[in-house]
């Protein structure tokens, strides 16, 4: 079991020293072009083989997101090939569930922008044996009813069906992500809770629970500074999930805290130490930074290889959303050192 | 047998010379330069140029004219004259007017790929399908995940067939009526449809007035495409002065230097520590004879320009553990032959060939003193008679009454190399005045003092039967260093006269200090006890030839074949699992005893052509 595991981890820790390093990221960010930054990819990184007979020259920047998407998910299917009787159901579970929530999403929003393609374009077919529903009847639901059918004995029918819309376009977005995302978060803390024991689990949770503070620290942020949301709302809006923070420090920052001053607490707060500029660009920039270093830290010292892969799975994430930095800025011809200011690596 | 000493050369010149600059330094083949972006700092408030690349596209454009014509380009190296951008525009113009080829937009580069599509399509004649009043028809490249969303969407508008396919795409060609024209186009463009206009004319017919201008042409814009790459080196000073930076090897500096001697150029060599912002390159330059062992160290990590290079040290205990776990004088012989031919034959590149030809020597030598040649443990035993004045062999091997002692020299040697891997580690910290890792650290001098003990303890009571272990000396040689292991963060403090109280508070650091203090005698443990697989191979590799020898006996007259292939599977699989152990030996035991790498590797800048 041992040597499984440790084969794992040594897996994980392979592919993770292949990731972009400082020097790609400063030849990607002088690109003038998505077919020059795609040339980079495809000749000089280990995207190489998912790139392997792509036309740089006609290939739309959404495609070339979607190459690097499920590249991220090929790598992972290929190191839970080295998890032989290790309970790793969770990892490849939230992949697929994140998936599903994201496609239910979609086809919500069309019915308000009427833009059906775009249910099409997002289908996460690398997956499709996973997902728990009918995918091509999903695509042809043209109203919350349709949609319920579909999502009938699925776990998401309760949980949307609690938001059926009194008229055609009243559809409460928020609050049916919100739902989504509470189930995949209650999914993940019972995974945790099952398959992990002792350090390993106290770190997982620490990673897994540090993820959700911060996504509900960027909520905040963003509800006080452009919508302007009353505590009450934020407050039904959060995930009541807490790591660094208690239960009555996210209270008082809901409450007495203005969004500007929202960084400064996390500076006077203990992850301080995670967040490596002082500063301010964009809130998400900061937690991501802060998920950055803390998921470094286990995938360089950590042995778990669920909480290795864990980690991975987020710096993957990071150094993703860091090439679609790089695309977007490149295409609005953004200065390269504001692009390489938005870059966590 | 050392790393090559760099210095930063910058050449400075105008904007009008600034291509023929590029093309000096690249033709000399010593630059490794340094993009402009890593130079410019607020000080020198430096710029990068910003010129779009024309050529590029040009390329592009005559690529996909030319194989529209079904020419291959041939790789010219000199262009007969020089075309401005207006004459290449009307040159493409003309030409694609005259073929008729047109594409979804000229950027688009049509591949091999493209056009094994396009061939396929123009079995349909391409007239009928511009012909057709009621269906329109599209063709161009579908990424392969979104056929599949297609095939989801439940469009009964559109019909496709598959032409062609890669590992990306399927060239496919699309059918709608036009009534339902835009809504099936829009779904296409959702998923990506990358559309190759379809010709009107067969493409493939050949017009060889052509072909020469337009491989002079493209030779003309490879070139310039190539100088273009190298505008991302150049930063220009005070907006005139277009400088390129970077490192060469200071032997070569007049070398580079006359480079540039017919060119208005300015060239500046400096010493790299003029420039701390910048991580200056490693080259790395060894004898023959330890040449091939950089490889390994590259797979490692280079070491950092100001560190040393580990490679002699590191090629000598290779060979030498190699030989003594792969002692055989046959199986050496044909290790050195095969390697040493393999690596004359692949000019050099081949390292690993060069490493094989190396170790084997060491096997032959080993193999000579254990008196084995392919598995035959006898043929050498006059000549060991004759030489060491022995009853039988100087080493037996298998003999029983040996295991132990082979099990102890190889633990013996491992404290050896340990010892020399500190002394290393020693003189590295001291020539960067690293004083806390040089003193208090496991594998500085405080290590070093505590493993020697340790050593000479063992010896003396194993062969002279003594007394060592005295309370003085175990004070002295235990005690001593175990507080600098312990406490090395505070004394390191204080040599270095910055606050000694550690950040977690006195009572956290002791207790942290004692768990680090038992993993640390764990890690002595281990790294010695990890050298008892040099003499487990030694009899793993004696009787695993036993085996062989056995088999042959047994087979009568096929015993010859036998006999070949069990020495051949032998080798492959002891050579394959020695050399793997022997690395790691290096790597684990001693690397990181000793090494840390983390330097940049030295590229010269290719010739531009």
């Amino acid at each position: 079991m041992d040597s499984v595991l440790n084969a794992m981890t040594t897996k994980t820790k392979a592919i993770y020293a292949k990731r972009l390093k400082d020097t790609d990221y400063n030849n990607l960010v002088q690109k003038r072009s998505v077919a020059e930054i795609a040339s980079y990819l495809k000749n000089e990184t280990y995207f190489k083989d998912s790139l392997e007979g792509i036309n740089e020259k006609a290939l739309h920047r959404g495609q070339l997101e979607i190459i690097i998407r499920n590249d991220l998910i090929l790598r992972i299917s290929k190191i839970l090939r080295y998890a032989f009787g290790t309970n790793t159901s969770g990892i490849s579970k939230a992949i697929v569930v994140q998936s599903e929530i994201n496609m239910i999403m979609t086809v919500i929003r069309s019915f308000v922008v009427r833009d059906y393609d775009q249910i099409v374009a997002k289908l996460p077919v690398i997956i499709e044996n996973q997902i728990c529903f009918d995918m091509k009847a999903l695509v042809a639901c043209r109203s919350f009813d349709e949609l319920l059918e579909v999502l009938k004995n699925t776990p998401y029918y309760n949980l949307v069906s609690k938001y059926t819309p009194k008229s055609d376009d009243d559809f409460d977005f928020v609050g049916i992500e919100q739902e989504l995302h509470r189930f995949y978060y209650g999914m993940m803390q019972n995974y945790v809770r099952e398959s992990f024991t002792g350090e390993s689990r106290e770190a997982i949770e620490q990673l897994f629970n540090t993820e959700v503070e911060l996504d509900n620290i960027s909520k905040i942020y963003r509800l006080k500074k452009y919508f302007g949301a009353s505590p009450d709302v934020i407050k039904s809006l959060i995930t009541p999930i807490y790591s660094r923070f208690s239960k009555k420090e996210i209270d008082d920052i809901i409450e007495h805290t203005d969004a500007d001053h929202i960084f400064d607490r996390l500076m006077a707060s203990s992850y301080k130490s995670y967040i490596k500029e002082s500063n301010f660009l964009y809130i998400e920039h900061t937690t991501k930074m802060i998920n950055y270093n803390m998921d470094r830290h286990q995938i360089l010292f950590s042995s778990d290889p669920r909480l290795v892969l864990y980690a991975y799975m987020s710096l993957m994430g990071i150094e993703i959303e860091n090439i679609i930095d790089i695309i977007e800025g490149v295409r609005y011809k953004v200065p390269v050192d504001q692009i390489k200011r938005m870059l966590i690596y | 047998m050392s790393i090559v000493k760099m210095k930063f050369a910058s050449v400075v010149t105008d904007h009008d010379h600034l291509d023929q600059m590029l093309t000096a330094s690249s033709s000399t083949g010593l630059l490794h330069p340094e993009l402009a972006i890593n130079i410019i700092n607020e000080d020198n408030n430096g710029k990068v140029i910003t010129e779009e690349n024309n050529y590029s596209d040009y390329l592009n454009s005559l690529k996909n004219l030319a194989h529209s014509i079904g020419l291959e380009i041939k790789d010219q190296e000199h262009y007969t004259k020089e075309y401005t951008k207006d004459e290449i525009e009307d040159f493409i113009k003309e030409f694609s007017k005259d073929i008729e080829l047109s594409s979804c937009g000229e950027d688009v580069m049509l591949t091999e790929d493209d056009r094994i599509a396009l061939d396929k399509l123009g079995e349909c004649d391409f007239e009928a399908l511009h012909s057709c009043h009621y269906i329109h028809f599209d063709f161009g490249r579908l990424p392969l995940d979104s056929q599949k969303k297609l095939s989801y969407s439940g469009n009964q508008y559109v019909e496709t067939c598959i032409l062609h396919s890669n590992a990306q795409y399927n060239w496919v060609v699309v059918a709608t009526s036009n009534t339902f024209y835009g809504e099936v186009r829009r779904l296409l463009n959702s998923l990506f449809f990358e559309e190759i206009k379809i010709p009107n004319i067969d493409v493939n017919k050949v017009i060889s007035e052509y072909k020469d201008r337009l491989e002079d042409i493209y030779a003309y814009c490879s070139y310039n495409d190539n100088l273009y790459h190298l505008y991302d080196y150049v930063t220009i000073m005070d907006d005139k002065d277009y400088t390129l930076s970077g490192f060469i090897p200071a032997a070569k500096e007049e070398e580079y230097r006359s480079a540039f001697k017919d060119l208005p150029v300015e060239v500046k060599v400096s010493d790299p520590s003029e420039r701390p912002d910048l991580k200056v390159p490693t080259l790395l330059k060894n004898n023959k004879f330890f040449e091939p062992f950089e490889m390994f160290v590259e797979m490692y990590s280079l070491p950092d320009y100001n560190d040393f290079d580990p490679t002699v040290f590191l090629g000598l205990t290779y060979c030498i553990l190699f030989g003594i776990m792969f002692g055989d004088l046959g199986q050496g012989l044909l290790l050195f032959l095969g390697g040493t031919f393999f690596y004359d034959i692949k000019k050099k590149k081949a390292r690993l060939f060069g490493i094989v030809g190396r170790i084997g020597i060491f096997a032959m030598i080993f193999g000579f003193l254990f008196g084995s040649v392919f598995g035959n443990e006898e043929v050498l035993v006059p000549v060991h008679q004759a030489l060491f004045h022995t009853e039988h062999k100087l080493i037996e091997v298998m003999d029983s009454s040996a295991t132990m002692t082979l099990l102890l020299g190889a633990v013996s040697i491992g404290m050896c190399l340990i010892l020399i891997s500190m002394a290393l580690n020693i003189y590295k910290h001291f020539k960067h005045k690293n004083w806390g890792e040089l003193l208090f650290s496991t594998s500085g001098v405080a290590g070093f003092v505590f493993y020697s003990y340790v050593v000479y303890a063992a010896a003396n009571i194993m062969i002279l039967g003594g007394d060592p272990l005295k309370a003085p000396l175990i004070i002295i040689f235990v005690g001593i260093p175990f507080l600098c292991f312990m406490f090395k963060e505070p004394l390191t403090c204080a040599i270095e006269h910055k606050p000694v109280k550690p950040k977690e508070g006195w009572g956290g650091y002791i207790l942290q200090a004692i768990f680090e203090m038992i993993a640390t005698i764990l890690e002595y443990v281990s790294n010695t006890m990890s050298f008892l697989r040099v003499g487990g191979f030694i009899l793993s590799h004696a009787g695993m030839m036993l085996v062989v020898m056995t088999l042959v006996e047994m087979t009568g007259s096929a015993g010859i074949v036998v006999f070949i292939f069990g020495n051949l599977f032998v080798m492959a699989l002891e050579g394959l699992i020695v050399g793997i152990q022997t690395l790691r030996l290096e790597y684990y035991e001693m690397f990181s005893r000793y090494y840390d790498g983390g330097g940049k590797k030295y590229t010269a800048l290719a010739s531009v052509k």
